[in-house]
């Protein structure tokens, strides 16, 4: 009995290894699927070829977006291509795993507001500082340009208003207090920025630009809030 | 932002791009600052009042901004102010006090947002009442007109700030 058992063992453990192997090798069988060239709908704004770009190339949709955006003051033949591309390229509906674009709702007003801000601000910056003659619209006059996209976003906001909705839930924070955690003098900057649910740094920035543009008024509103605020509470520690 | 904040954002672009395509077809003759007036009072008035109780209290406080920013374009423009640029440093103390009354109106226990606003609202009237000669607030006048002269290069930078910013 004792000498056959070492014969069992040794019969089990090339058994295993058999089928482990066939295991490890069942893993190579699936080749990685290739990335071809597609409309991609999830997290796409209007037909999802700017996100499919972006996606074939590895890089985020706002840059290929932006380039889009920036082809309208070029002549606006983007635009062309852009419809071309939608009606020539397969739908891809789903995100797989090969796909490297993380998306969340979140961003899709944001993209948005930014993208028109980007543009507003280009337009006005052509106008008031002598570029118009740099920009082309199909020839059309090139004062069309802004009311038509605005006419334009205004109509998509309204058409794709569901896409945008959960944002953002607003804070429930009920007290404002200089932040203990998030500071760089006071913690004034960061504890409104917390109360109001916004980024500390976009609201130190304005800060300083507002108290640049007062003279100093906004440093004396500074320390006027931080004498008469609350500094917040220490956490408290688990004692074990 | 919820529902009614969508449509509004929505509307407000539509009423502005047709201010600016009527505009363009000589059909109304309003100069650019007071189609910006006209869109800045509703989009502020009608977010405040939408935004109130709800949480969104940056919301709250800028869209008072552009509400009281609206107002003051509409004045300058409507009225004929002999020197309007010497109303932006009291104008900005002002409208920022709106904002941080607002603030406490949301939230009536958080005193210091009131005697905030009341602050800039003392130095504002101060300003424009008895230092008016100074060469400080000129002075500080003449920053505000240079850098509302650059406007766009601000939203441009706001609008890029917003992409990079944003939660992917």
């Amino acid at each position: 009995m004792d000498e056959q058992k070492p014969k069992e063992d040794e019969f089990e453990n090339s058994l295993n290894n058999f089928f482990e192997e066939e295991i490890v090798e069942d893993e190579f069988v699936e080749e990685p699927r290739q990335k071809s060239l597609s409309k991609i709908k999830k997290g796409s704004l209007i037909a999802g070829v700017c996100t499919g770009i972006a996606n074939y190339f590895g890089i985020e949709p706002v840059i290929i977006r932006v380039l889009f955006a920036v082809s309208i003051f070029l002549g606006g033949w983007g635009i062309i291509f852009y419809i071309i591309a939608a009606l020539l390229l397969p739908s891809e509906l789903t995100t797989d795993e090969n796909s490297n674009i993380e998306i969340h709702e979140n961003s899709y007003a944001k993209t948005i507001a930014g993208s028109l801000f980007v543009f507003i601000g280009i337009f006005f910056i052509a106008d008031n500082f002598g570029f118009m003659n740099y920009l082309f619209f199909f020839g059309l006059p090139k004062f069309l340009l802004l009311p038509v996209t605005m006419i334009l976003t205004g109509g998509f906001i309204l058409f794709k208003i569901n896409d945008f909705l959960p944002v953002k839930s607003g804070t429930k924070k009920t007290k404002f207090y200089r932040s203990r955690n998030d500071k760089r003098l006071l913690g004034v900057c960061g504890g409104l920025a917390d109360y109001l649910n916004v980024e500390s740094n976009n609201l130190r920035m304005l800060w300083i630009i507002f108290s640049f543009l007062t003279i100093g008024a906004g440093i004396v509103l500074y320390i006027f809030i931080a004498v008469f605020t609350e500094k917040e509470a220490e956490p408290e520690l688990e004692l074990q | 932002m919820n529902y009614n904040n969508f449509i509004l954002l929505g509307i407000s672009l539509i009423i502005i791009g047709l201010f600016f395509l009527l505009r363009f077809f000589e059909i109304i003759n309003t100069p650019f600052t007071e189609t910006a007036s006209y869109v800045f009072i509703f989009y502020g008035l009608t977010t405040v009042f939408f935004s109130f109780g709800t949480g969104y209290r940056e919301r709250l406080f800028f869209a008072s901004f552009i509400f009281l920013s609206g107002i003051m374009m509409f004045v300058i423009n409507y009225y004929e102010i002999l020197h309007p640029s010497s109303a932006i440093f009291a104008s900005l103390l002002f409208i920022t006090g709106g904002g941080f009354l607002i603030l406490f109106i949301d939230n009536t226990n958080e005193k210091i947002f009131l005697y905030s606003g009341i602050f800039l609202f003392v130095i504002s009237y101060i300003s424009i009442t008895f230092l008016k000669s100074f060469q400080i607030i000129q002075t500080a006048n003449n920053i505000s007109m240079l850098v509302l002269d650059y406007w766009p290069v601000f939203v441009l930078l706001f609008g890029i700030n917003i992409l990079l910013m944003r939660k992917r």
